[in-house]
């Protein structure tokens, strides 16, 4: 249910971005996805193949990088990448760590 | 050919709403704040209990009860004694800060410390949307099974506090608290947590005492 709220975001975002006259027909929309987020990149890209939009849009496809979960040490300072959901740190495998990343939901970018 | 750097949140639109409304609520000294939770796990029971005993420490509050359909929740707490109002959200799974910005519109802010949303019963979602809330809490339940922590992380990582309710049926389940707890630390480290139980009354001198707590230093702050 929310990927249609979040399409709807994007298209929003995007038909003001088009709107500038260097932009032509787009063919790849980058999204930013943080592991943490329940995102289905095949919903969100159902729902915006069906959205209404700018006529520049209507060809586009998302293209989704996901970005990992990573936690901060509080005993070692060391950044890991989380792994399933092993939360502890990579170097001394304390489990006093903090999550820092891993919730982004951006759109990085429009590629024409 | 080209490309275009855009770097702009999906969610813009309802950051921007509830940064509004965030700043309305600092500059009264309201604190707002979000309880999360999978349906049932006792948000309106919790609030019937503990929405007098804030009352009676001197705290005044509004609720906004969300559900997808009927009014049983904010019915249940007006029968408490307590204001609220219901933001019914249809075929949305979670209420997002528009929704909200109408229902305080109805909201004297400046009469009132607290402001709790009771959110829809859904650990997904909600957690993705701000509202312009000081903060949200994590309410888990025992009959939902000891990993919830780590199979929703996103709404542990945004909460300083975590309510475990139903804790009377712990011996009827196979829940285990340690490792309920460990999941939840795993996550966030720092985070609150109280064993509670509505129905007993467990945990709620606790929970009411970090709630007031939690007013004082927002209303410390505005001042």
């Amino acid at each position: 249910m929310h990927e249609l709220k979040l399409t709807e975001g994007i298209v929003a975002i995007l038909n003001k971005e088009v709107a500038s006259p260097e932009v032509g027909k787009v063919k790849n929309i980058y999204l930013e996805v943080g592991k943490l987020r329940y995102i289905v990149p095949d919903i969100i890209s159902n729902c915006f193949r069906h959205m209404p939009k700018d006529k520049k849009l209507e060809a586009a496809e998302i293209v989704i990088e996901e970005l990992p979960v990573k936690v901060k040490c509080q005993d070692c300072g060391e950044v890991s990448v989380v792994e399933e959901s092993n939360y502890s740190c990579n170097r001394c495998l304390s489990s006093k760590t903090q999550i820092i990343s891993g919730d982004e939901l951006n759109i990085k970018g429009i590629e024409w | 050919m080209g490309y275009k750097v855009i770097k702009e949140k999906v969610l813009r639109a309802n950051a921007d709403t509830a940064k509004l409304i965030k700043e309305r609520l600092d500059s009264a000294g309201t604190l707002m704040i979000n309880i999360i939770s999978s349906p049932g796990a006792g948000k309106t029971a919790f609030l019937e209990k503990i929405g007098p005993r804030l009352k009676e420490a001197g705290i005044t509050l509004t609720i906004l009860a969300g559900d997808c359909f009927t009014c049983r929740d904010a019915e249940r707490l007006d029968k408490a004694g307590l204001e609220v109002i219901q933001i019914n959200t249809g075929n949305a799974c979670h209420i997002d800060a528009s929704l909200i910005d109408k229902a305080i519109s109805q909201v004297d802010i400046e009469k009132n410390d607290l402001i709790i949303v009771e959110n829809v019963g859904n650990l997904v979602c909600p957690a993705e949307f701000e509202l312009g809330e000081d903060m949200k809490i994590a309410f888990l339940n025992v009959a939902e099974g000891s990993d919830k922590a780590i199979k929703y992380p996103l709404l542990i990582k945004e909460s300083p506090l975590a309510l475990i309710n139903k804790v009377d049926l712990t011996q009827m389940s196979d829940f285990d608290m340690a490792f309920c707890k460990e999941c939840i630390r795993q996550v966030n480290r720092n985070i609150d947590i109280i064993e509670m139980s509505v129905k007993t009354g467990q945990g709620l001198d606790e929970a009411l005492n970090w709630l007031v707590d939690k007013v004082k230093i927002k209303k410390e702050k505005a001042s």
